[in-house]
Parts: C-alpha cells; structure tokens; sequence
C-alpha cells in the first residue's frame, strides 16, 4: 500500500503520468474523429507506431524535433486520409483494411529501421531531438502543482487545447455537425448537396495527423527513441477509450489520464517486486472493469443518452471480415 | 441489397488472386532490395528458394510451417463464417501452448496417454478462453474484435508470467520456459522437424462433411450469411455463435499443443505469440479462403512456403523479421480494397 501512496504523492510521477496521457489521447482523439465520420478505424495500433517511426527518423535526418513532428504529421494525415478515401470512395472493406494497417505498421517500420538505419534494435542515435518542454512561468513557482502541469511538452498542452476545442466544434459548428451526420446518416450529407468522400477523407485527414502526433509523443516526448513495436497495444487501448465514451470528447484526457496512471503503478509494484509480466497487464484487466461499471450505469440510469448498441452494431450486420454472400 | 451483391461479384477470381499474389510479390521484391540493395536481390532470391526447394528435407519443413497455419486458420474460418469477427487467435494459440507445456511435463503414464491429456486439455484451454472473451465482449457491450485484439496482450501476459515463475524450468538459465515435456509427438521425416502433429491437416475432411453436408454446418453458415435471418429461422444465436468461438479456440489450443509436444518439446516463452505467431498467418489463411473448403490446404502450404522462405532470406542475407508481418499486411490491404463493404454501400445505396 505504501508503495502505491508514494506513486500519488510524488509530482514526478504525476508528470510522467500526463506525458504517456498526452500519447494515448492524441491518438485516442485521431480515431474518435474516424468514428464520428462513420469511419471505423481499427488500424490506431499500426497508425501509431508509423508515427513514432517517422518522428523519430525525421528527427534524426533533421536533427530536429520539428522535423520530427512535422514528418509524423504528414504522413499520418495522408494515410488516414487514404484510409477514409479508399473506404468511402471505393466501398473497401474497412474493418479488414484497419487490421491491414496494424500489420503494415509494425511491418513497415521495421523493414524501414533496417534499410535506412541499419540496425535491428532500434533509432536511438544522438542526433534525435526530444520535444521541446514548456516551463510556465507562473504556475511553474506554485509547489506541488507547478511541477506536474509546467514542463510539458507542447504536444500536451495541445491535446488539452483539442479536448476543449473538438468538443465544441462537434456539437456547436456546421462542419462538426456534418462529420457527425456523415457517420449517422450518410445519405442526408449527399441529399444536403455535400460530397460524402470529401467530408470523410478530411476527417482522415486531421484525425491521421492527430494520430501521428501521438505517436512522435511517445517517441518523441516520453522517450527519445525508436524501437520495433514500441506501442505495445497502447493504440488498442486509445480504441478500447473510443467505443467507450459514446459521444463526450472531453472525457478521453480522464480516461487517458487513468491508464497512463495504471501504467505507471504497474512501475511502482514492479519497483516493489511485483512481476513485471503481471503489472504490465493493469491498463488491460481495467479495461472490462470500466467497461463494467458503464454496463451498470446504462442499467441503473437507462435515460443517461449513452447508445450503449452503437459500438456494437457498428460490426453486426453491415459489414463483414469475409465477402457478403 | 442487389447493388452490393453485384459489387461484390464485380471482380474476377483469377484478377483478385492475380491482384493478392502481385501485390505481396511486389512488396517482397522491394522490401528486400531497400535492405540488402538491388545488387544483392538475386542473392536474397535464391535465399528464399533455397529455403522452400534447397533440400529432399524441405516439404517437410513446410509441412511443420503448415500444420499450426492450417489449425489456427481452420479455427479462424469457422468463428469468421458463423459471422463473429473473432482475432483473438493468437490468444488462444498462446493459452493452449501454456496448457501443453503444463500439463505434458507433469502428466505420468505412457507416451499415447500423455500425448491425448495433453491435447485435450490444450484444446479445452484455448476453448475455454475464446469463451472467456466472447462472453465477456457480450456482458460488456464491446465489440469481440477490438475484446479480443485486447485479451491476446492479456494472454501473453499471462504465459509470460506463468512460464517465469510458478512453471519455469530452473535448469533453463535466463530463458522463461516450462519443464520438459514427457513425451514427444513421433517424428515423421527423419532430419527435419515434421512430427505426426502434421496428420491434423487431415481435418480438412471432417470439417468439409461437416460444414456443407451436416444439419449443424447449415445453421452456422446461415448465421453468418444473415444473422437476423437465422435469428427468425429459430437459430439460437448465441448458442450457435459461442459454439463457432469454442470450436476455434479448441482448434488453436490445439495447435499450441502440436507447437509444445512436437517442435519445442516445452512452452517457451515469445516462441509462439507476437507479430510473427503463426496464428497471424492463420488469420491471413481464413480471410483469403473465404468460400470453399479444399482451397484451405493448398493455400496454407502455400503460406507456409513464403514463411519458410522468409526465414532463410532472414538467415542468410539478414532480411529483417518485419517482411512477413508487412506481406500480410499488404496482402489484407489488397483484399480490402477489393473486397467491397456491404454497409457503405447499403448506406449510399441509390445515391449513385
């Protein structure tokens, strides 16, 4: 017990905690967008790791971390441009697609490490530049407090900017409402005289930029480093938030916040020589617990204007792993 | 619904296939050149035939390749036609290697007896947490593809712990692996790894009886044509969907087990989950086939030659381990694009 007061009580861990939080929102906001587009995306995981990749190589090449960001963005925002492209225009099979991308992701990476850095074990060369870390100059001086919030890298006061402002261009702008619709009703966007592919494909647009954010965080932010497979199922994770929080974009710092928690009690009992293998699966075990506890609110307060069906109807009937016969 | 029957039917067999094996035959080319350079190309080339066709010994190392891709995809097929989108094949792969490695070196008694517990126990472990997961994704109002992408992180997990500590073998030094197994499944190619796990392949046939001429196959692959149809025909879906997901984890379980008593003789810990699991390939496997019974065996050899041949372009010229992982994925992406989603277009149908 002791040692879990010690993880509360320290501010370091506390900001460590909102630097993996910042990694798994991003990403977690970048799918969010798919999923209000009426685009499911479940290639995060391989999304994710292509970000980390070409933030790290960018840096590298450039020996910057703007460089490393600004690669991580583009090539996330075309691939999840072309991933809504190639749903919405040419009907493929999304479901498959986004598990194609996890593939690619981890493949691509590590064949792309090899040929143009030669080695197996990762970048981890001096020429990569970590992100630049703000120190606030008045909430800085305030104690505990200060410590945690001033002193994170840019991309984390982002995401909090992006919480505050996605939920409101959702819910309160004419092209959030029309994403929204685009996933609800598709036919009303066409009727309303705008192109589907286009409403879509932008929402891959930014929500694949978002996801490459994420991933030049963790590479870029918690680490400054590269290595083969190194989101370890966080871009699962950021899914696993998505199907949960129904239709508050706000809430995925929360959510974000407690895993990145787990993770880093799961340190704190390694520390205390808990096995690792085990401590490594906390974020995993609390998912169906949180999953649980949504169950029993739906149950106990059934008017709380969550569709509990819509994840699951999502992958019911309408589309399939293998051809419609 | 006509406009997406007519979509999906749109493209030739013949152009799909030739559409599959050039893109994973074009990105295998350019994979290796941008590693080993473009001279060396013919090198890595005759690596990969030298794997597949170097030696009288290499059928049956794509035999053995073959066995646990066939099991693992088997499975996969039937959770896939009953229409749940199960990927939690490599969990149930993992689960059921453990179980093996478990109960092989701790089971007394003669070779056959512990060679049968031992499959029968794995198959019931991987069935038993395929259960765990499908159950679980209903309770929890979760999507069984993203539950059970989640519950293969768990199951390694736990392999991984239950391999270091209350199992682990103290004579294996740093490696995290169970004791040794009491019996060996009997080698059948003197020279190479192929044991008699590989008789398994033969249950192509009772699946192919079972699928298309048995009352039970009929009610399963209705479920999976249209569910709310089957639902009006008095199907009992969840019934019938638990049954398809056990089957399949008991297939993959068993699968492990040939991996445990066959090759490794042991569990050892990351031999058979990760990226490069075979199950993966098993997936590749039952999403390519997705009609027809008998095409399951030559694809999967087929599969399993490219694995092979991966390996010894691996070994030989250093290709890295990422290439199979990035064939699937470009292989899936391809029948993606041309395996058109009935949702999208049943939403802009007549718009177009």
């Amino acid at each position: 017990m002791n040692v879990l007061l010690d993880v509360l009580r320290s501010s370091s861990v506390w900001a460590s905690v909102l630097d993996g939080t910042t990694s798994v929102a991003l990403v977690a906001f970048g799918g969010f967008l798919f999923l209000k587009a009426g685009v499911l995306n479940l290639g995060l995981e391989g999304l994710m790791l292509i970000g980390c990749f070409t933030a790290a190589a960018g840096s590298d090449v450039s020996s910057s971390s703007a460089g490393g960001l600004g690669l991580a963005l583009a090539v996330g925002a075309i691939l999840g441009a072309s991933f809504c492209f190639a749903v919405s225009r040419y009907h493929a099979n999304a479901l498959l697609l986004g598990i194609a991308f996890n593939f690619v992701g981890y493949g691509v990476t590590t064949v792309l490490e090899q040929a143009l850095f030669r080695s197996t074990g990762g970048i981890q060369s001096s020429n990569l530049a970590p992100l630049p870390r703000f120190h606030i100059p008045l909430l800085g001086g305030i104690p505990w407090v200060g410590n945690i919030i001033s002193g994170q890298t840019v991309l984390t006061y982002v995401a909090w900017v992006i919480a505050i402002m996605m939920t409101w261009w959702l819910h309160h702008t004419r092209g959030g409402l029309t994403v929204k619709v685009a996933g609800i009703r598709p036919d009303v966007v066409r009727q309303q005289g705008r192109s589907l592919v286009r409403v879509q494909s932008l929402a891959g647009l930014v929500g694949g930029a978002l996801i490459g954010a994420g991933g030049a965080q963790l590479s870029l932010g918690e680490v400054t480093q590269f290595q083969a497979g190194m989101t370890d199922g966080r871009g699962f994770v950021a899914l696993a938030i998505i199907l949960l929080i129904s239709r508050r974009v706000w809430s995925i710092i929360p959510i974000s916040v407690a895993f990145a928690l787990l993770d880093a009690v799961a340190l704190a009992l390694q520390g205390a020589g808990f096995p690792p293998e085990l401590s490594h699966l906390l974020p995993y075990l609390a998912l169906p617990v949180v999953y649980g506890i949504r169950m029993l609110v739906i149950w106990i307060v059934p008017k709380t204007g969550t569709s509990v069906s819509s994840p699951v109807a999502m992958t019911r009937q309408e589309d399939s792993l293998l051809p419609g016969r | 619904m006509r406009s997406s029957f007519r979509a999906v039917g749109c493209i030739r067999p013949t152009a799909r296939v030739a559409t599959v094996v050039g893109s994973a035959l074009a990105i295998t080319l350019f994979g290796v050149a941008i590693q080993v350079g473009p001279a060396n190309l013919t090198t890595a080339l005759a690596a990969f035939w030298d794997g597949i066709a170097g030696s009288p010994t290499a059928i049956g190392t794509i035999l053995t390749a073959a066995t646990p891709i066939f099991l693992t995809g088997l499975g996969a097929t039937i959770a896939f036609r009953s229409g749940v989108f199960d990927l939690g094949q490599e969990g149930q792969f993992v689960i059921g290697a453990l179980a093996a490695g478990i109960v092989a070196s701790v089971m007394p008694g003669a070779t056959p007896v512990v060679i049968f517990i031992t499959c029968l126990s794995a198959a019931a472990f991987g069935a038993a947490w395929s259960a765990l997961v499908y159950f679980g994704s209903r309770a929890l109002g979760v999507t069984i593809i993203v539950m059970s992408l989640l519950a293969n992180y768990v199951a390694e997990g736990l392999a991984a712990w239950a391999s270091a500590y209350p199992f682990r073998d103290p004579s294996g030094g740093g490696l995290a692996m169970t004791r040794q197994a009491r019996a060996q499944l009997p080698a059948v190619l003197p020279g190479t790894a192929l044991n008699l796990g590989v008789a398994i392949l033969i249950a192509v046939v009772p699946f192919w009886w079972i699928w298309t001429r048995s009352r039970i196959g009929q009610r399963q692959r209705l479920l999976g044509i249209n569910r709310t149809f089957a639902e009006f025909a008095g199907t009992a879906v969840v019934r019938s969907e638990a049954l398809a997901v056990m089957t399949g984890g008991a297939l993959c379980g068993l699968a492990g087990a040939i991996q445990v008593l066959g090759i490794f003789g042991r569990y050892i810990d990351g031999s058979i989950g990760g990226n490069q699991s075979a199950a993966w390939i098993g997936v590749t496997l039952a999403i390519l086939v997705a009609r027809g019974t008998w095409f399951l065996l030559p694809v999967a050899l087929l599969l399993a030659s490219t694995q092979i041949g991966l390996l010894g372009m691996q070994q030989t010229v250093g290709v890295s381990n990422g290439m199979q992982t990035l064939i699937i994925g470009v292989i899936l992406c391809a029948v993606a694009l041309m395996r058109r989603s009935i949702g999208s277009l049943a939403a802009n149908e007549g718009m177009e």
